[in-house]
């Protein structure tokens, strides 16, 4: 009988933990359990053979380091690991399966390993363990759900063994990277594991907490695999549970909840596997409920459709939006990272993610906006895109369970998106229209809607992953389509049970005060069933309705919500200071006033020439605050809060600038160099010359010597600037220096960091040390001879 | 086998940030009201997104010759930590860190408002300070101790060090601290320290 058959008939014991037992047979502290599959096989399969004879189905291999970013000879490893593992096998109903633990090593951005890197590591045990006959693949101590992603596509992509995943919960129920259960479910049913669970870290009784969650939110098996019970200090007083006994008592309790997989993890032996497995002899796992909840999910939350509607913000989607036109062209990420932190500021539950325009590169830029994106925003994402190709690069690396926007009833759409969806997860938005157009008729538009939930299931995509949006016309060319479009979402949720969204602005385009017909008609879609809307959330009279509607349908308990919304005061948190009469431009930029500056600008420029704006007001302003800073007066902060404010107020200036003359006064390459990704100095920066009127080429962090040469060479710019935090790096920047010198010996290159000082620069053959943003401004201005 | 302990904060309001101290890391010698406005919006973010975590465990020690200092899990030379530890037979080695939210957070606000993100980073380093101190304190309660904590990077305690030491605690699976090639450790805010016991 394969593993899943034993997994759906009864409970499936798994081992218990290996590196204690190891070292007591003699593994020394510092030497890697690993490399005993080769010196000490007898002993490995003692092991497993004891967790056979304890009565456990399965047990992992000897391999939770395998892999190349830890060990050498990872090929040779897990072949004698299996082996070994198999040796023991004495019965059948008896399995192993592949143990994959974390690299050790964070992925970018918060650290250094590229996403790819880490497939092709996890691959490289992957093809090993099914070459050597292994039975399923597990994939476990898991605190990052963007490497259990990478784990699990190794898996699916070189490999059709049934894959388990685990992952590790502190007491306060999340991982180390700061993710739910809720989300860490959503992604792993995404990616469709047949099994999944927790392990490590806590001990039963601790981890037992978290297991009726984990029941809850799953349709699929659940695995239980705690500690023994390590003891652990709170609050000075020490706590641990760790004996078979107590191990025993919690297991059940376990079971009893409805986990399906039990085993151990560090500190159980045998002994603690054979309790278990004895006193369930007999016993039935509770039935798995299937639950038919549509989820998406970010690298920390899940967004659960429900009672409230989910809220999209549309923002970020270049059509009618001439700024974030520009600013795609140009690859103004900050941009885009505004516009999600602003909607996010406003209450959405969901970004949606477009940056189709066709004079870009739509793959290329959307997989860089999610990246971005993900790395400082918590809300679920949509990947909003017609082409698939774009699509499917952003599904790749979205960490987490994205919305896809999306599928329609067209054969070709549907052909090329399912599988997408498939392999990497997701709920999708589904639209009805198809080779035929749009339906007049609310049935017209239930049935393409039918036709692709059908076709859905025959991809063993589940009904709960559609979400049917009928489309909404405009009203002032169409006065029938409102009403059909309200008709079609009633329908489809009665025929189908599916989740419904509609894109609710266009309806009123053409129209004058368009907020009133959007949001009325919003109450009306509300009324009728509508589960996510794609909106403004800037927009005051959508608002309105959300929160009162929620406050009318007794879904926000006490009205708390609509209160809070109701009483907002819209004054902004970071200007303490009262706004003086008179006050000038250079002044509200010395003081850090960025609404006063933003209206003073705009006052201005009705009769100043804008450069006059510039050389006059703004970048004198900047010249007192950089004067205060290098004197003593004023510090890093105000700096920066004056950068900021020159900032808003050159946005409005730049409007006004034909583009010819915007061009920067000279450029300068900055970067922190390889092995260092620490950037705030370099940030402070790149601020402070970007004010002063210099285009900054910031090629980020961890960058290569290569790197920065060839942008020397393609930007023909001969001033650099380099950054780093660690003794450990400045030799990366005296290579990088070495290879731009050598090119060409009129590069000059100013360095700074934490690490650095005059002589340290001198050492390295670096043209000047720089201790703070401003010295490295005037050392700009003096190499561009101003 | 030498134990490896862990230990949390139930309430991060326990440990007090030491607000003069951030803003020494800001190089500020006295405040004012933008930048306190900030580090309040950083102190209450901060207290509700960061998980205080430390891992430790006791060794001997033994001093040899040529200023070589020899634990259970490691031989290292330094003469400044030789001196550090004078007198003393034991020594508790921790690792402690804030945990990866608040680098998030500092990386948000590094796309979107630097002056933020300056000050974010000078709490942050105020409170893994403070959450060390309160580690310091837990672990020494009724103990003689050197006079102070001493971290690899000290005097000329090589970096290197902080391999052996976080490889010991076991810090990646207790406390989910990774140390990159170039030794710098993830989350930013973390510390590795030596106590000396007498």
């Amino acid at each position: 009988m394969d593993v899943l058959s034993k997994l759906e008939k009864g409970f499936l014991f798994f081992d218990g933990g290996m590196g204690t037992l190891l070292q007591e047979r003699g593994l020394s502290m510092g030497e890697s359990p690993e490399e005993w599959n080769i010196t000490h096989p007898e002993q490995i399969t003692a092991i497993h053979r004891a967790y056979f004879e304890a009565g456990a189905n399965v047990v992992t291999t000897n391999t939770f380091g395998a892999n190349p970013l830890k060990i050498k000879n990872v090929e040779d490893i897990v072949c004698r690991a299996v082996q070994n593992a198999k040796n023991a096998i004495f019965d059948k109903e008896q399995y192993v399966a592949l143990d994959i633990g974390p690299t050790g090593k964070l992925l970018k951005p918060l650290g250094e390993l590229d996403f790819e890197d880490a497939v092709k590591s996890f691959a490289t045990t992957v093809k090993a363990g099914v070459k050597a006959g292994c039975d399923l693949i597990i994939i476990e101590t898991m605190n990052d759900p963007y490497e259990l992603k990478a784990a699990i596509l190794a898996a699916k992509e070189n490999s059709s063994l049934p894959i388990f995943a685990t992952f590790v919960l502190d007491e306060k129920g999340k991982t180390m990277t700061g993710c739910d259960v809720d989300a860490m479910v959503a992604l792993l049913e995404g990616l469709g594991v047949s099994a999944l669970g927790v392990n490590c870290s806590l001990g039963a009784d601790k981890l037992k907490k978290f297991v009726p969650r984990l029941v809850e939110r799953a349709s699929i098996p659940v695995i239980v695999n705690p500690n023994a019970g390590m003891p652990c200090v709170c609050e000075g007083k020490t706590c641990f549970d760790s004996t078979p006994d107590q191990f025993l008592s919690n297991m059940l309790e376990i079971a009893n909840m409805g986990a399906r997989v039990l085993g151990g993890c560090c500190g159980t032996t045998p002994e603690y596997i054979k309790g278990v497995v004895d006193a369930l002899k007999g016993k039935s796992p509770k039935k798995i409920e299937k639950k038919h909840l549509t989820v998406v999910s970010s690298y920390t939350s899940a967004c659960t459709l429900g009672e409230k509607v989910a809220l999209i913000g549309e923002r970020i989607n270049p059509t009618g939006k001439p700024k974030l036109k520009t600013a795609l062209r140009e690859n103004n990420i900050s941009y885009l990272i505004s516009e999600a932190i602003g909607q996010e500021e406003k209450g959405v539950d969901m970004l949606d993610v477009n940056v189709g325009l066709p004079e870009i590169d739509e793959k290329a830029m959307l997989v860089n906006a999610v990246k971005e994106l993900q790395g400082v925003t918590s809300l679920p994402l949509q990947l909003d895109s017609s082409d698939p190709v774009a699509l499917e690069a952003s599904m790749r690396i979205y960490n987490g369970k994205p919305l896809i926007n999306s599928v329609n009833g067209k054969e070709e759409s549907m052909s090329s998106i399912f599988p997408l969806l498939k392999k990497y997860g997701g709920a999708l938005i589904a639209l009805t229209i198809d080779e035929n157009g749009i339906p007049a008729t609310a049935e017209g538009r239930c049935e393409i809607a039918r036709k692709i939930v059908d076709r859905a299931l025959e991809y063993g995509i589940d009904k709960k992953d559609i979400i049917v949006d009928p489309l909404c016309l405009t009203v002032s060319s169409d006065g029938t389509a409102p009403r059909v479009t309200l008709d079609s979402i009633r329908l489809i949720k009665e025929r189908l049970g599916v989740k419904t969204s509609l894109g609710v602005s266009n309806v009123s385009f053409g129209l004058p005060k368009r907020d009133f017909v959007t949001s009325t008609f919003f109450s009306l879609a509300l009324q009728n069933g509508l589960d996510a809307v794609i909106m403004n959330p800037y927009s005051d009279e959508m608002m309105k309705i959300y929160y009162s509607y929620n406050a009318l349908m007794g879904i926000d308990d006490a009205c708390e919500k609509y209160i809070a919304f109701a009483s907002n005061d819209i004054t902004t948190t970071t200007d303490s200071q009262k706004i003086e009469k008179n006050m000038t431009l250079k002044e509200a930029i010395i003081k850090g006033l960025k609404s006063e500056a933003k209206e003073l600008t705009k006052a201005l420029i009705i009769d100043t020439p804008p450069l006059e704006i510039v050389n006059n007001h703004i970048i004198p302003a900047l010249d007192t605050v950089g004067d205060n800073y290098e004197k003593g007066i004023s510090f890093l902060p105000q700096l920066l809060m004056s950068a900021e404010t020159a900032n808003v107020a050159f946005e409005v200036v730049k409007e006004q600038i034909p583009s010819s003359d915007a061009k920067g006064k000279g450029g300068f390459i900055i970067a922190t160099v390889k092995g260092d990704i620490h950037d705030i100095g370099k940030n402070i920066v790149k601020v402070i010359l970007q004010n002063y009127g210099y285009s900054v080429h910031d090629l980020g962090k961890d960058v290569s010597p290569e790197a920065i040469l060839d942008e020397v060479k393609k930007t023909g710019i001969r001033l650099v600037g380099l950054s780093a935090l660690m003794t450990t790096t400045v030799p990366s920047m005296e290579k990088t220096i070495q290879l731009l010198k050598e090119y060409d010996s009129n590069i000059k290159v100013v360095v700074g960091g934490a690490v650095l000082t005059e002589e340290y620069a001198k050492m390295i053959n670096a043209d000047k040390y720089a201790k703070d943003a401003m010295e490295t401004v005037r050392y700009t201005q003096a190499f561009y001879g101003e | 086998m030498t134990e490896i302990r862990t230990m949390y904060m139930v309430n991060n309001l326990d440990l007090k940030i030491n607000r003069k101290e951030a803003m020494r890391y800001l190089r500020i010698a006295k405040s004012d009201s933008i930048t306190d406005v900030l580090a309040n919006e950083c102190i209450k973010e901060i207290y509700q997104i960061a998980s205080p975590k430390a891992v430790y465990l006791e060794s001997e020690i033994e001093f040899l010759d040529d200023d070589m200092v020899k634990f259970d899990f490691m031989t290292v030379k330094s003469h400044s930590l030789t001196v550090n530890l004078k007198r003393c037979k034991r020594a508790i080695v921790f690792s402690a860190t804030l945990g990866i939210e608040v680098d998030r957070a500092i990386e948000k606000y590094s796309k979107i408002l630097q002056s933020k993100a300056a000050v974010y980073h000078a709490v942050g380093s105020a409170l893994i300070e403070a959450f060390c101190n309160y580690v310091d304190d837990a672990l020494t309660e009724n103990v003689r101790k050197s006079t102070r904590r001493f971290s690899p990077g000290y005097g000329d305690l090589p970096l290197e060090c902080q391999r052996d030491i976080l490889k010991a605690l076991d810090a990646e699976r207790k406390i989910g601290i990774i140390l990159s090639d170039s030794l710098l450790m993830s989350p930013s805010k973390s510390v590795t320290a030596i106590i000396g016991i007498k």
